[in-house]
């Protein structure tokens, strides 16, 4: 077997991911926390006023990490959803179970910030308009991926048709992110480009990378610790998790 | 002092960029409270099941 193979072997097993997965745990969350308070302070107090927006810019540094997290954790659900109707791998269904409230939360958030940020740049707190429409959109599907394992009592069928839900939703992330360039829109065009050196200054958007890449770590902690015990809940009846807890039970009495 | 007050005031946009913030970071202290609280009731729950067994023995 091809060491891939054996790879995608491995992480067919929960315990094995749950096994490795403890000590990443704690470096996503201690580089997360330390990245995201950095880039907060450096955003609210280093970083200079801009010159049209003065300082409600400054909020540019929890949505645009919140706002970009929202379309990669739907697309991440909807390669789970793909790996799931393939393999029929029970961490991705696990995964998708784990992700659609954290990425629901994340997209309410930047919908928020997003209002916030409109009131005092464009007059109004919510306009319908191509992008902020399509954000819209993508925190519904969060919804009904929700409410779809809801709805299906077995376990089984939930996860493939949630999968399907995932994966068809997937064609509104490119939607998002070409609205502000497909039509005419209030939003502005992206700050980051992979191509182009940016626009800002220096010290407007180092803070940027800084909290985008911490959002990014925390939100991966959040999930992986989801995840986590999703994996103990639905192997609670095997020989290993149940070793597991007994080994928990003892620490915590000595 | 008056300094201070000046940061917080951002220049007349300071409610939208203390509210902005506070709803991300409140936001993401409760998704990352949930699953450690999910853990701790999962441990819980196990220990209240041994327990009667211990006390048998």
């Amino acid at each position: 077997m091809g060491r891939l193979a054996a790879f995608a072997h491995r992480l067919g097993s929960p315990r094995w991911f749950f096994d490795i997965t403890g000590p990443w745990l704690v470096v996503l969350s201690v580089i997360g926390i330390a990245l995201v308070t950095v880039g907060s302070v450096w955003g609210l107090v280093f970083a200079p006023e801009d010159y049209q927006q003065g300082n409600s810019f400054r909020i540019i540094y929890v949505h645009v990490p919140t706002a970009h997290l929202a379309e990669a954790l739907y697309l991440a659900m909807g390669a789970a959803g793909v790996v799931l109707l393939v393999w029929r791998m029970k961490l991705a269904d696990m995964f998708i179970a784990v992700t659609a409230p954290v990425g629901m939360a994340i997209t309410g958030v930047a919908l928020l910030t997003g209002a916030i940020w409109g009131k005092p740049t464009w007059g109004a707190w919510w306009v319908w308009d191509a992008r902020t429409t399509s954000v819209l959109v993508l925190f519904f599907l969060y919804v009904g991926l929700m409410a779809l394992r809801q709805a299906i009592p077995a376990r089984e069928q939930a996860g493939r048709a949630v999968a399907v839900l995932a994966v068809v939703g997937t064609v509104n992330v490119p939607i998002i992110k070409y609205s502000v360039d497909w039509w005419l829109t209030l939003h502005q065009p992206s700050s980051f480009s992979l191509t182009e050196p940016p626009t800002m200054p220096a010290q407007m958007w180092l803070p940027l990378l800084v909290n985008v890449v911490g959002f990014y770590c925390l939100v991966a902690a959040v999930v992986l610790a989801g995840l986590r015990n999703e994996i103990l809940e639905r192997e609670s009846g095997t020989a290993w998790v149940r070793d597991w807890l007994a080994r928990k039970l003892r620490g915590s009495v000595a | 002092m008056n300094e201070f007050v000046t940061f917080l005031q951002m220049g007349g946009h300071g409610l939208y960029v203390w509210l902005a913030y506070g709803i991300a970071w409140a936001a993401l202290i409760v998704i990352g409270a949930r699953p450690i609280l999910a853990r701790r009731r999962f441990i819980a729950m196990h220990r209240a099941a041994a327990e009667p067994e211990r006390t048998a023995e």
